[in-house]
């Protein structure tokens, strides 16, 4: 037991190396930008762009967008499904879980094909990039959903409600979307943390956002782009932190995500 | 709660022979799910297929009709895929340009003139075409220009209906009309109409102002009722369902060498990252360590799982690339610059290191439940019975993880199979990988042949598809000792 420890802790030391080491000369690339010391002039420079400002709120307005959309989505249809059809719960599950099979490349690739050109010519409004987002981010909403609805019984809730004499909006939006606070949430940051630094759809369907901005100033820039890879780390790290923190305690569990 | 439910449940029994049968209310139910599934049908289900339909579509080809100076008047099947027709019907123009939406299938129910064996044509060879909702017009040109010598505005001759798979009875038996979209009359000496392949026409006649030049191939029977103002040679080539693609696909060795590294890379960071991942989620979890240590591993496995894109790119550029900062480390202690040394990150190799960041975290989360469900007993029954810690290993522990680890090393697999946005931003086109080519066909940089592209992407697919296949297969088996 004591020599299984020892070699526990060098693993962890090389896991953590590994996990920190990357993240420490990211930090300190970022500081090198005035000559002979360490300072925050590439921070300066990224947050006086503004191009920064306008790609950081275009992605901020697509992850809003994509937040409303997949929770219109995504809750009702799953709280459907589990009061009245839980036979198609596969069903549901198996689309929820599409775009690990179909990748985010092959997908807009596909969507441009099909929405490049009349009778469906969506690719000129943001309803595509949207609708791309939406199907991104539909794994994660759908888990933490349905990992929520398990936990309330869904059943009675419902049915107290219409005995007061609840309608559907109001059993939806007064009942059921409050019982879900937790679930909902963790889904709305996983989001959030998917769309915003996402790359691959925006640059493909050529909408400004933050991930191409990112690119861009990595064309052209050199200790910027290290810049905003801290600011984008402390994003993420920020919204996970809070689907932790809201999450204490709820079932559910840890989740992956991210844009490869 | 559990009072109340004992309630409603001895209520509900008394209530049972009066209830419903729940199979009328299921017959509608699932139309609650109807928002969903249209949005997957439009969004998911609808470009995948067609993914797997334009695969198997082939290229149809390009008429060009040039003038007496060279100039392109107009043109047939830019796009090389025919937008409307098939056997035995007509493809008509319906004004504009030379894009899809211009064209359109003969639609009257009646055609003009009959075949070689009698069937009505349907098509309207010589006559104005069934949609006349639109009547095309030459676009206009620019006040005041000068023209050359036997030069005319686009589209002043259009090619205004095609039967690019012939007639009822024979589907060689082909014809093209042009139309004279002028208020004069042109002479056709000097034009041409070609497929740059082997239809190779010499036009020859006068088209009549606003009137039709009705063209047959071989002789004059394609349209045996109706005299051709001229017959050609060549045929006009289909497209239509064929293999072609996916056999130019395995032909051409560069499309084969990407997948060649999307799959190296791919198993690379699989096994790597899911043996160090594995070994990780072990010490922390089995290796006696803190509890403070696991949690803290486990909640920063989720977020380095998330670190993955642009970012991570940039992270490991400063890290390890030129100006890194292990580079200048080494640079400084050793005095060697390690890129003069021939190493670089910047390639399979390197990308693996950084793809590792997002794959072993990954392997963390998947494997801690399953190794939280090995049993103390298990291993404590083992060492009762004079089992050593290898043969625990070997003969129970290893067996029951087994179907965890393979799953969590091919969803590895598939998670780095899929990535674009981290190699771009890493490699941009330096590594030569499938996602990196499909988003090259996108912009438009790659592979000017659309069912290629296609059949490209296709093959990712079959790739993810047996990952997940075999994913869920192992998680079946893993579930039997989840209890």
């Amino acid at each position: 037991m004591k020599r299984a420890n020892v070699w526990s802790w060098v693993i962890v030391f090389i896991g953590l190396v590994y996990f920190f080491l990357p993240l420490v000369a990211t930090f300190l690339f970022s500081m090198r930008a005035e000559l002979g010391h360490l300072g925050f002039s590439a921070y300066r420079y990224v947050f006086s762009d503004p191009g920064f400002a306008s790609n950081f709120g275009y992605s901020l307005r697509w992850a809003v967008l994509t937040i409303i959309a997949s929770l219109l989505l995504v809750v009702p249809t799953v709280y459907w499904v589990h009061l009245r059809v839980p036979h198609l719960r596969p069903v549901v599950e198996f689309l929820s879980l599409f775009p690990f099979v179909v990748p985010a490349v092959v997908l807009a690739f596909g969507l441009i094909k099909t929405y490049c050109c009349p009778p469906f010519a969506l690719k000129v409004s943001p309803a595509l990039l949207i609708a791309a987002y939406v199907i991104l981010s539909l794994p994660y909403m759908f888990r933490s959903v349905d990992a929520g609805l398990r936990a309330i019984d869904v059943r009675t809730l419902t049915e107290a409600a219409q005995s007061l004499g609840a309608g559907w909006i109001t059993v939806l939006f007064r009942v059921i979307f409050p019982n879900l606070r937790v679930a909902i949430l963790s889904g709305v940051f996983l989001t959030f943390a998917i769309v915003i630094g996402e790359f691959t759809f925006a640059s493909l369907f050529a909408w400004p956002a933050f991930g191409p901005y990112m690119v861009l100033m990595g064309q052209s820039r050199a200790y910027e782009p290290a810049a905003l890879s801290v600011v984008s780390f402390i994003l993420t790290w920020a919204s996970i932190g809070v689907i932790q923190w809201v999450g204490r305690g709820a079932p559910g569990g840890a989740q992956v995500a991210g844009v490869r | 709660m559990s009072a109340s439910r004992s309630r409603t449940e001895r209520l509900g029994k008394g209530d049972a022979p009066r209830a419903r049968p729940p199979v009328r209310a299921l017959s509608w139910a699932w139309l609650g799910l109807l928002p969903f599934f249209l949005f997957a049908l439009a969004f998911l289900i609808l470009p995948s297929a067609s993914i797997v339909f334009k695969s198997f579509q082939g290229l149809a080809e390009t008429v060009f009709l040039k003038d007496p100076s060279r100039d392109v008047v107009d043109s047939a099947g830019l796009s090389r895929q025919w937008a409307a027709g098939g056997r035995g019907v007509s493809m008509e123009r319906r004004g504009g340009n030379d894009a899809a939406v211009n064209w359109g299938a003969f639609a009257g129910s009646g055609g003009v003139g009959h075949d070689a064996e009698g069937n009505p044509i349907a098509g309207t060879p010589g006559e104005a075409n069934s949609i006349a909702s639109v009547t095309p017009q030459a676009s206009p040109t620019p006040d005041g220009q000068p023209r050359r010598e036997g030069s005319y505005p686009p589209r002043s001759v259009l090619i205004n209906e095609l039967a690019w798979s012939g007639t009822e009875a024979s589907a060689a038996a082909e014809w093209i009309e042009l139309f004279n979209t002028t208020t004069a009359d042109i002479d056709l000496a000097g034009w041409t109409l070609s497929d740059g392949n082997d239809i190779q026409i010499d036009l020859a006649g006068t088209i009549p102002a606003g009137g039709y030049f009705l063209l047959e191939r071989g002789d004059d029977t394609p349209i045996a009722d109706i005299p051709a103002d001229q017959i050609y040679s060549g045929a006009l080539r289909d497209g239509g369902l064929t293999l072609d693609n996916f056999t130019e696909l395995l032909s051409r060795r560069d499309l084969m060498r990407s997948y060649q590294a999307s799959i190296s890379i791919s198993l690379i960071t699989a096994l790597g990252g899911g043996l160090f991942g594995f070994l990780l989620a072990y010490a922390v979890i089995l290796g006696g360590l803190p509890k403070g240590v696991r949690t803290f591993m486990v909640t920063f496995s989720g977020v380095a799982s998330n670190f993955a894109g642009v970012p991570l790119a940039f992270a490991f550029m400063s890290t390890l690339g030129q100006m890194g900062l292990i580079t200048r480390a080494i640079n400084s202690l050793l005095d060697t610059n390690i890129y003069m040394a021939g190493f670089s990150i910047y390639n399979i190799w390197g990308l693996s290191i950084v793809y590792m960041y997002f794959q072993f975290p990954l392997m963390v989360l998947v494997m801690a439940p399953a190794l939280d469900g090995l049993r103390r007993e298990w291993r404590e029954a083992a060492e009762n019975l004079g089992g050593t810690a290898w043969q625990y290993w070997r003969h129970v522990a290893l067996p029951i993880l087994m179907p965890s680890l393979l799953g969590a090393m091919i969803l590895l697999f598939g998670n780095s199979f899929g990535a674009y946005a981290t190699a771009y931003a890493f490699a941009g086109s330096r590594i030569n990988l499938v996602t990196i080519v499909i988003g090259g066909q996108i912009t438009g940089e790659a592979l000017f042949n659309p069912g290629l592209g296609n059949a490209l992407a296709l093959g990712m697919v079959v790739v993810m598809a047996v990952c997940m296949a075999g994913y869920a297969a192992t998680q079946r088996r893993a579930a039997r000792w989840m209890r």
